[in-house]
């Protein structure tokens, strides 16, 4: 880079929500048009990798009004793809969020989840059954895969 | 290339040079930079006959119109400009412009949507590649690319064969498109089943005047650039590709598509052949059911492919031999070439990459080196085309490749590919053709 950019969530498709360094998946900040990422060309030259990604946030309705973020699968380059997501559902109440994985045969996929109370988690979901999926269950307290 | 080479952007005034080679240039995106690239802008470009119609510039003044080297126009013929226009900015205005194309055509993404090289992790032997003329020590290519598919414990689903184990004739054209028997001494049958019928895709080049399948079929002969082109009349597209299927071909390769049609008076001359000649291709290709890899075009190539569906990606940038011979050098900054492929509905190509960075008894010089492996994968996972190391097979990181894929060697993609944003576009051409960086963006949309 040649100079600096202060990126906007209008400037990349419009949503906001938080972001991260692609080294550091545990590095949670918010994005949004109070926010914006700071790049800067000292940092970002040839010989590096400059990338965050970026996700939405959702929240829930229970008592302490949890928001959580989907920060995708650990380990690739693309971690919320369609070839591996297969719909993210939330219940009318928005007291849980159900997203449905596939793989291959006995694939175990690690999926991080940043939450308000709880930080940044890694669950392990194990793709089973004759369609080779798994279903990852969101709520306030916890993220457990079955 | 996708014209990549001479891609440029600056100022419109009086004085601009906007199209510096008709022949060779591509869509004009013009845009209001006060608005940073994110407001009105006008994508201008042909809208039919793409082999045969350009965008020129004399003086001040922007033309439009059949090349002026075909000799004769025939009567009644009609061609179409397109002009299009969004409120939305850069990206969005290109990718509406080919939205409108595509439709216009007919075309569909299903082709591009199926294909198994663009969809799964592959082997490469290109400009770049650790095979690329080169075997491994004391033994011949045949045992070369069975060592590749045996001792390499990766989920590729194909492996590229490039140019080296063809027939060439006349100024390095293709003389026969069959196997060399110092390369392959039991032809490709014999090599795909001991492959264990893992699918090919196969390189091709420009046709040598010398060609031996011009007692057969049509071809136009240039004898002055010592080329040749098959006109497409008859069965020689259906014949070559129905053959090449029996041994394993998934993808034909089409590659030297500038030189073929740039080196070449009938081309240049006859205002139908070139759109004759790439169509007949396509037909054939969907008769027997392979997909087609665009390699070294022009604009107009990838244009012309908004007729022809078997068309699912092309390559975006030089050959990655030039980054490994010159790491200042980037071929990996395909952010803008991209954005023109994606738009009419092909997957733009980063080229083979090495995941080691170092791998001694590589054809490329002392000096040769991948100064960030990294960065080529994801680049390559990013851009939703083909992902396809080419490394020794001592060299190869798996993990590091893995990172692009589910366990299987599925790819895992965004929804498109990444893109210079349109703050970077109109830096780009604010400060007269002289690019600030390279900033892309691309995402995944899942609704809830």
């Amino acid at each position: 880079m040649k100079q600096n950019y202060s990126i906007y969530p209008s400037m990349i498709g419009g949503e906001s929500g938080v972001t991260w360094p692609y080294t550091a998946s545990k590095n949670v900040s918010v994005f949004d048009d109070s926010h914006p990422l700071e790049i800067e060309a000292k940092d970002c030259g040839d010989l590096s990798i400059c990338l965050w990604y970026i996700s939405p946030v959702w929240q829930f309705n229970d008592p302490l009004r949890t928001k959580y973020a989907l920060l995708g699968e650990t380990n690739k380059w693309t971690p919320v793809s369609r070839q591996r997501f297969v719909s993210i559902q939330t219940n009318p109440e928005k007291t849980q969020t159900k997203i449905l994985l596939q793989g291959a045969p006995s694939e175990i996929v690690a999926v991080m989840i940043y939450s308000t109370n709880l930080g940044v988690q890694t669950v392990n979901c194990l793709m089973s059954g004759d369609k080779n999926q798994a279903t990852l269950t969101i709520n306030p307290t916890m993220s457990v895969c079955a | 290339m996708l014209g990549s080479a001479d891609r440029h952007a600056g100022v419109w005034n009086s004085s601009s040079q906007v199209v510096r080679s008709a022949s060779e240039g591509g869509p004009i995106v013009l845009f209001n930079l006060t608005q940073y690239g994110e407001g009105d802008t006008l994508v201008l470009s042909p809208f039919s006959h793409y082999m045969a119609t350009s965008l020129s510039q004399k003086s001040n003044v922007l033309q439009y119109g059949v090349m002026g080297s075909m000799t004769s126009v025939p009567a009644n013929y009609a061609h179409a400009m397109m002009i299009f226009y969004s409120p939305r900015g850069i990206n969005e205005a290109v990718q509406g412009w080919g939205q409108t194309m595509q439709q216009a055509y007919n075309r569909t993404d299903d082709n591009r949507v199926n294909d198994l090289t663009v969809n799964y992790l592959g082997y490469y032997t290109d400009n770049g590649g650790y095979y690329y003329y080169n075997t491994e020590q004391g033994v011949n290519y045949e045992t070369t690319m069975v060592n590749v598919a045996q001792e390499i414990s990766l989920p590729f689903h194909y492996i590229q064969l490039d140019s080296w184990w063809y027939y060439k004739g006349i100024g390095d054209g293709v003389a026969q498109w069959t196997a060399r028997p110092d390369i392959f001494p039991d032809g490709l049958s014999n090599l795909h089943q001991r492959l264990k019928n893992i699918p090919l895709a196969a390189h091709n080049r420009y046709w040598a005047y010398d060609n031996t399948y011009k007692q057969r079929y049509a071809f136009a002969l240039d004898v002055g650039n010592g080329k040749a082109l098959p006109i497409g009349n008859d069965t020689f597209w259906l014949d070559l590709l129905t053959e090449a299927r029996g041994w394993g071909l998934v993808l034909y390769e089409q590659d030297w598509l500038n030189i073929q049609t740039l080196k070449f008076r009938p081309t240049r001359t006859d205002i139908n052949l070139g759109e004759r000649w790439l169509k007949s291709m396509g037909a054939a290709a969907d008769q027997v059911g392979i997909n087609i890899q665009y390699c070294m075009s022009l604009p107009r190539h990838i244009l012309q492919a908004l007729e022809i569906p078997r068309v699912t990606h092309a390559r975006a940038s030089d050959d990655y031999a030039v980054h490994l011979r010159d790491p200042t050098k980037s071929t990996w900054n395909i952010g803008v070439t991209s954005l023109l492929a994606d738009a009419v509905g092909l997957a733009p190509f980063k080229d083979v990459l090495w995941s080691t960075q170092y791998q001694p008894g590589a054809p490329y010089g002392s000096a040769q080196q991948e100064i960030l492996p990294d960065r080529e994968i994801l680049i390559s996972t990013l851009s939703t085309g083909p992902v396809g190391p080419g490394d020794g097979i001592r060299y190869i990181n798996a993990s590091r490749i893995m990172k692009c894929c589910r366990q299987d060697g599925l790819i895992l993609k965004p929804d498109r590919p990444l893109t210079a944003i349109n703050a970077l576009l109109s830096d780009w051409a604010q400060n007269n053709g002289d690019s600030q960086g390279e900033l892309y963006s691309t995402e995944t949309i899942m609704s809830v």
